[in-house]
């Protein structure tokens, strides 16, 4: 099993040159039928990066409602975050981690409850992650 | 506050649940509430845990069905062969400037 960021989501519908590489390694984890997991904020992020697209002219309406139906075909499992038992967890992974927001942080506690690793395309996150010993691996 | 009860398996059903654990990469106990999360949500009503994922985007950890597989399949290549004809964009840079954004209107 796998923890997909929403890099690696939206490099699926978003034309980063990155994009074959996550293509092709999707493609293998869907046919090796490795689960395919995220915290329940990705599809936040992905909705983000819609009305970007959108906002940018780059998507309408409809695109949208395409790229929605396709993303839930791909049977990524959605973890709820719950205040009480992940709230602590996901603060004691953003500090080491030295950034302002905790996003990063709830892919990576979902990794580590899960026993695998998050893959990404933020250099910088696999980067620090790395040396602080926390599971992040770069996809491309 | 969690709370934790005992639960008495036979040994088969204890070997099943250490293997497919094991296969997994989680703790039995993981596993064990993954699957009783997965029953009390069965009508819907029970969706409150931290634990075991759900949701619309998602199925659950048993091993995708191949049709699944391959709709899953036709969808990454439908994705991709929309965001075709968009300009080339940094997708962890656009990310980031959402993220920021979100931090600013707050």
């Amino acid at each position: 099993m796998v923890v997909v960021d929403a890099s690696v989501v939206a490099a699926l519908f978003v034309a980063d040159d990155r994009q074959e590489e996550v293509h092709a390694r999707m493609t293998r984890w869907i046919r090796d039928a490795e689960p395919l997991h995220a915290p329940s904020v990705l599809p936040y992020e992905l909705s983000n990066v819609l009305a970007r697209q959108s906002f940018d002219g780059l998507l309408n309406q409809d695109d949208v409602t395409q790229i929605w139906a396709d993303v839930t075909q791909l049977g990524i499992a959605l973890h709820p975050f719950d205040p009480i038992l992940d709230g602590s967890a996901v603060a004691a992974i953003t500090s080491p981690l030295r950034r302002r927001h905790a996003a990063d942080s709830h892919y990576i506690w979902i990794a580590q409850l899960l026993g695998t690793v998050v893959w990404t395309l933020d250099a910088k996150l696999a980067r620090n992650a790395a040396s602080v010993g926390l599971p992040v691996a770069l996809l491309a | 506050m969690n709370k934790a009860i005992t639960v008495r398996l036979d040994a088969a059903d204890h070997s099943r649940l250490t293997r497919r654990a094991k296969e997994m990469q989680v703790a039995p106990g993981t596993l064990a509430r993954l699957l009783l999360h997965a029953g009390l949500d069965v009508d819907g009503s029970e969706n409150d845990h931290a634990e075991g994922p759900h949701g619309e985007m998602g199925h659950h950890d048993a091993p995708i069905a191949a049709v699944d597989r391959e709709r899953a399949v036709a969808a990454l290549n439908r994705l991709v062969e929309r965001s075709g004809s968009g300009p080339e964009r940094d997708v962890v840079k656009l990310i980031g400037e959402s993220r920021n954004e979100l931090g600013q209107s707050q």
